[in-house]
């Protein structure tokens, strides 16, 4: 598909200009004039069709994608044609709702024939969720910017985006936890540590350098020593407020975040859990609401478990009766509502979603009617 | 400072100089350039920024202003949209901030660029226009290439992506530093692809485009050199200058060549080209008398080179082939030699000639223009040869011509009494009237002083030139012995227009410029016979007309060959040129021949075409020119390619020599058996495969075929290429394969196998 652009509509038009002078007055230099810019009108075409018609293209999102943070389109170009290169490419999503993303442009100079090559491009979340990728373009209006010529794929892709990476108050874990764990020495656990715990049958998987082979070689199988390490602290992050059917629409997600308090407490439960992670901790994550519930552990994988889950948490609320909770003798609990907080477990921080501000460091909205961020 | 924002720049810099050439506006050039200069040192040099907006704004304003202007006073022609264009193209280039302003300053170039042919189609022009093409397009095509990553920078930056989306640089062009030597490459291959595609194709419609349809459809924008002062003057005004340009500015092209077409003239001789007659003297001024005007005879010239009558006389062959470089629009003067008899034009336009004086005129577009005269230069004295006693015998008139100054008068008889001559016309006899005007003549060019310098007299000019000031210039000359002829009784005309002095042997032609305009005298010796004396000292002639050769002097008759030439072939080029090119197609119809490119109005064009019918000539003339341009574009494309691809050229015969040494080309045999057995390479189809498609095709050598195509593989990817061994073992694989292959292939080819 090619359209003719604004450059394009400029240099028709300063063609017909000189045809019409030239044929006015009869003026061979501008005859010739004329001719140069009908063949730049040819070969543009050619070159530019040319270069073109080998493009293929396939697009990928890299990484985890977090709301007002850009994250990276990789787009994968190849030329299978075997004599043009294309050049001056730009990329760009196309059919993404622009409420919920804003998307960047890729280029690329240029794409030899049968080279195939990756570009960057970037998208910008501004809300939480699934978002759809339905569709990219490939575009490029060389060589004289005649023709705007496209290439357009119909390629989904779901880009998963977390809730915006903010900073809580720095006494707010310690809130949570007390003075939970600090005689560190008695609560030890099984894990990557130097203190001996005892010997198992191997299973799939242990490392190598775990089995005990004077062990091993005494019984029919291999065994594998455990270590202990020092537990961590648990923190369970609980979210009790009810998901909004349907989300407002506002363009900031502090915006959001103010007007939708599930949006709030999922910002502020996904920074307690990178914040726990952090620290080391161990952390769960409960959303009773949606009958969510992640069990306590520790590290990066489970952090992004939770991130996951508290990303693509919607839905309608289910209606059961919930079991009586509360958290371990070693295990805080952060417990996010929107102003009912009767159905938080005994000894849990009480944070308020309806009022971010509170918790959530530098959290500022320039709209009237909004304070200043208190944390 | 990258090499695109040098391309920028030189290409801004060309186009100004382009316009400036051709609207000859130097001072506005050198300014132009130095507000360039400028905006080099402000904005565009390492480290260099953008002027701030609020200066950009004023500088706007003034530029709006300097147009507003124009246009209240209702000149707003090209010259004035060129100038603005180039203060906009200043302003621009300090304003340098984006993709966006790039792209407006390009087309700003492009527009000045148009300007300039609109302006004037001399041949630095063209050349100036040529060298600016070569500039612009790789800066359009680097401009394209800079725009993208430029784009993609800013919006990633603009999603607070940092820098990863390009390096960080000044802003207005990031991108172009990641230009690559590929990304330089295929612009440059694209560039070379496009310069050579656009000047073939110019040249092709500039061949085929017919002349002569919708000429002056718009008034007279779009004719270069429109209006341009060319040194020549219709009237006289002493005391003011008008004859005495010394602007070496070519003003036409002349050749005057016998009835064989050879040139009637040479080195040494000078042609007098008249151009207004002037007969009516009032305080120091030379017109042309209202009586002349209404005794024109006006006529029209329909279709180009259609013969126009001026007067009735012997058909010598002899022709005067001029071509005026600029003529306005409207009415203008024809130049030629006495005696006119027809005129030929390469346009329809109407022609008006004096009854008596012969004076040509034209009425028609702006331009170049190019006529073509029959002249019978010695038609009067052979007239005269034979009619003498005739002449001599009729009697003067009653009314016998005077000048309106006492002081002429008796300056004159003075003169006359001092020689013995009657001085009274009625009791002199007529065969003296010729001695008396020679006597007059010999006198001012021994007595008077010529000047260029234009001279402040005090009363009448020609009283004061004859009896104070005794200097002037040729117009006083022929002033003063117009003036002293018609105190004496004899008729006389200031004759006003140039000599053709310089003659250019390499191209049998006279050069004639502004410089060379020229007046002198026409008297009428005997009864309507009108002779032409020059009384300016022939000495001061020949060092203004006639300047002695020098180095330079011959140089420039070498660059004017050049101009001649481009001005016959290029700028003269109408449709009598197309007809004479049509005329080498075999094939083609006379009537064709005729017609081609020589309609003249669209109506007579539609009832042509309505007329005629697609006949074998009709083919015969498509395929001819088809054959014709793609001939011309092939040759450009190829001369072009391979002078300014050398080097590539000799790397690519390299190559191949390379690849043959390295054995590639038994990969070249099995595709060849395959494809005469039936199975040819597809399109897009990798060796590997085609060797499995074609063992499958005849059951057998898969092996072998796979091995050649490895081979084949490393014989591309391989920098060591292939090693004797591997190419006799390639050799082997082939014979083998064409062992087994050769049985299917009979089948197929005696068609044993049905298919």
């Amino acid at each position: 598909m090619s359209k003719i652009g604004a450059g394009g509509l400029v240099y028709v038009l300063v063609t017909m200009f000189m045809a019409i002078g030239a044929i006015n007055a009869q003026n061979n230099l501008l005859f010739w004039l004329f001719g140069a810019a009908l063949g730049g009108i040819v070969s543009s075409g050619f070159i530019g069709g040319m270069g073109m018609m080998g493009v293929c293209a396939s697009r990928r999102v890299v990484g985890a994608a977090r709301v007002g943070e850009p994250a990276r389109v990789t787009y994968r170009v190849a030329n299978i044609n075997r004599r043009a290169a294309a050049v001056a490419l730009s990329f760009r999503e196309r059919g993404a709702p622009i409420d919920f993303i804003e998307s960047s442009l890729a280029g690329l100079a240029r794409i030899g024939p049968g080279d195939e090559l990756i570009t960057h491009g970037y998208v910008l979340a501004k809300r939480r969720g699934e978002i759809e990728l339905p569709a990219f373009d490939v575009s490029s209006s060389y060589p004289i910017g005649l023709l705007l010529k496209r290439l357009h794929f119909e390629q989904s892709t779901m880009l998963l985006a977390r809730p915006a990476r903010v900073e809580l108050a720095p006494d707010l874990l310690r809130r949570v936890l007390g003075d939970q764990g600090r005689d560190g020495g008695s609560s030890r656990a099984i894990g990557p540590g130097e203190e001996f715990f005892g010997i198992r049958e191997y299973r799939p998987g242990d490392p190598v350098r775990h089995i005990a082979w004077r062990s091993s070689a005494k019984g029919s199988g291999h065994r594998v020593m455990l270590h202990t390490r020092q537990a961590p602290r648990a923190l369970w992050v609980v979210i009790g407020v009810r998901p909004t059917p349907e989300p407002i629409a506002a363009q900031d997600w502090r915006e959001r975040a103010l007007g939708d308090p599930f949006e709030a407490a999922t910002t502020i439960a996904a920074a307690a859990i990178e914040a726990a992670r952090d620290a080391g901790l161990a952390f769960g994550l409960r959303i009773p609401e949606l009958g969510i519930e992640v069990a306590t552990s520790a590290g990066g994988a489970h952090a992004e478990r939770c991130l996951d889950l508290l990303a693509s948490a919607s839905g309608e609320r289910i209606e059961k009766e919930a079991a009586a909770w509360s958290p371990g003798s070693r295990e805080g609990c952060l417990y996010l509502h929107a102003g009912d907080a009767s159905s938080a477990p005994p000894g849990a921080v009480l944070v308020d979603s309806l009022e971010p501000s509170a918790v959530i460091r530098g959290f500022v909205v320039d709209r009237p009617g909004y304070e200043r961020g208190r944390a | 400072m990258t090499r695109y924002d040098l391309r920028c720049y030189a290409a801004a810099a060309v186009a100004v100089l382009a316009y400036s050439a051709a609207a000859v506006e130097f001072g506005y050039g050198l300014l132009v350039l130095l507000g360039l200069a400028l905006a080099w040192r402000i904005s565009g040099g390492r480290g260099g920024s953008p002027v701030p907006r609020w200066a950009i704004n004023v500088l706007l304003l003034g530029a709006a202003v300097f147009a507003g202007f124009g246009l209240l006073d209702g000149q707003l022609d090209v010259n004035d949209f060129s100038r603005l264009i180039g203060v906009l193209l200043v302003i621009k280039m300090l304003d340098r901030r984006g993709p966006r302003d790039d792209a407006q300053m390009l087309a700003l170039c492009a527009f000045l660029t148009v300007g300039a042919v609109l302006t004037s189609a001399s041949l630095l022009t063209a050349g100036l226009i040529l060298v600016e093409l070569v500039l612009l397009v790789p800066a359009v095509l680097r401009f394209q290439v800079a725009a993208v990553e430029h784009r993609a920078f800013e919006a990633a930056r603009r999603l607070g992506t940092g820098t990863d989306a390009g390096k960080e640089s000044r802003p207005g062009l990031p991108a172009v530093l990641t230009f690559g030597p590929e990304v330089v490459s295929a612009v440059k291959a694209s560039g070379r692809s496009l310069l050579v595609v656009a000047f073939v194709l110019g040249i092709i419609v500039f061949l085929v485009m017919p002349r002569g349809l919708g000429r002056s459809s718009f008034g007279t924008w779009g004719a270069s050199s429109a209006g341009r002062v060319t040194g020549f003057n219709d009237e006289v005004q002493l005391g003011v200058g008008g004859l005495i340009s010394d602007s070496p500015e070519v003003v036409a092209d002349v050749q005057f060549v016998d009835a064989d077409g050879r040139p009637a003239t040479g080195e040494g001789e000078v042609l007098y080209l008249r151009g207004a007659v002037l007969d009516e003297y009032d305080d120091g001024r030379w017109v042309r008398s209202q009586e002349a005007r209404e005794r024109s005879i006006e006529g029209r010239i329909f279709m180009p080179n259609q013969p126009y009558s001026i007067t009735t006389g012997r058909r010598t062959g002899e022709k005067l082939l001029v071509t005026l470089r600029a003529v306005p629009r409207g009415r203008s003067h024809l130049f030629a030699l006495f005696r006119p008899i027809t005129v030929k034009s390469d346009r329809g336009q109407r022609i008006i000639h004096g009854r008596e004086d012969l004076q040509l005129e034209r009425v028609g577009g702006a331009g170049s223009v190019s006529y073509e005269i029959e002249v019978d230069r010695f038609g009067t004295d052979r007239f005269v040869a034979q009619n003498r006693d005739l002449l001599l015998d009729e009697p003067r008139p009653e009314e016998l011509p005077s000048f309106p100054s006492d002081v002429v008068g008796e300056f004159a008889r003075d003169l006359l009494r001092a020689e013995g001559i009657e001085p009274d016309a009625a009791r002199r006899a007529r065969e003296i009237d010729e001695r008396v005007v020679n006597l007059f003549a010999t006198t001012l060019i021994n007595n008077y002083s010529y000047t260029l310098e234009v001279v402040a007299s005090t009363g009448d000019p020609v009283e004061w030139f004859l009896t104070e000031g005794r200097i002037g210039h040729c117009e006083y000359f022929a002033a003063a012995l117009t003036a002293l002829c018609r105190s004496v009784g004899i008729d006389a005309r200031v004759v006003t227009g140039y000599v053709a002095t310089e003659w250019n042997a390499q191209t049998q032609h006279y050069t004639v410029r502004q410089s060379n305009a020229h007046a002198w005298v026409e008297a009428e010796v005997l009864p309507g016979i009108w002779k032409r004396f020059d009384p300016t000292p022939p000495a001061d002639f020949g060092a203004i007309h006639q300047p002695t050769p020098t180095v330079w002097s011959e140089i420039r008759k070498l660059i004017q060959a050049v101009e001649f030439a481009w001005v016959t072939g290029v700028v003269s080029f109408d449709s009598d040129t197309q007809r004479s090119l049509a005329s080498l197609i075999p094939g083609l119809r006379d009537g064709d021949r005729d017609n081609a490119g020589l309609m003249v109005s669209p109506r007579e064009v539609a009832r042509a075409r309505s007329e005629r019918r697609w006949t074998r000539a009709d083919a015969l003339r498509f395929l001819s020119w088809a054959a014709l341009c793609s001939g011309i574009v092939l040759t450009f494309a190829g001369v072009l390619g391979l002078v300014s691809r050398s080097a590539r050229v000799r790397r690519l015969l390299a190559s191949f020599r390379g690849r043959a040494r390295r054995g590639a080309g038994f990969y070249e045999g099995l595709v060849s058996l395959a494809a005469a057995a039936g199975c040819p390479r597809k399109p897009g189809q990798s060796p590997r495969e085609h060797a499995l498609a074609a063992s499958d095709y005849f059951g057998a050598g898969r092996s072998q075929a796979l091995a050649v195509a490895d081979l084949y593989y490393r014989s591309v990817f391989d920098p060591k290429g292939l090693s004797q061994t591997d190419r006799a073992r390639a050799g082997e694989l082939i014979r083998e394969l064409y062992r087994l292959w050769r049985p299917g292939m009979r089948r197929r080819m005696s068609g044993e196998d049905g298919s």
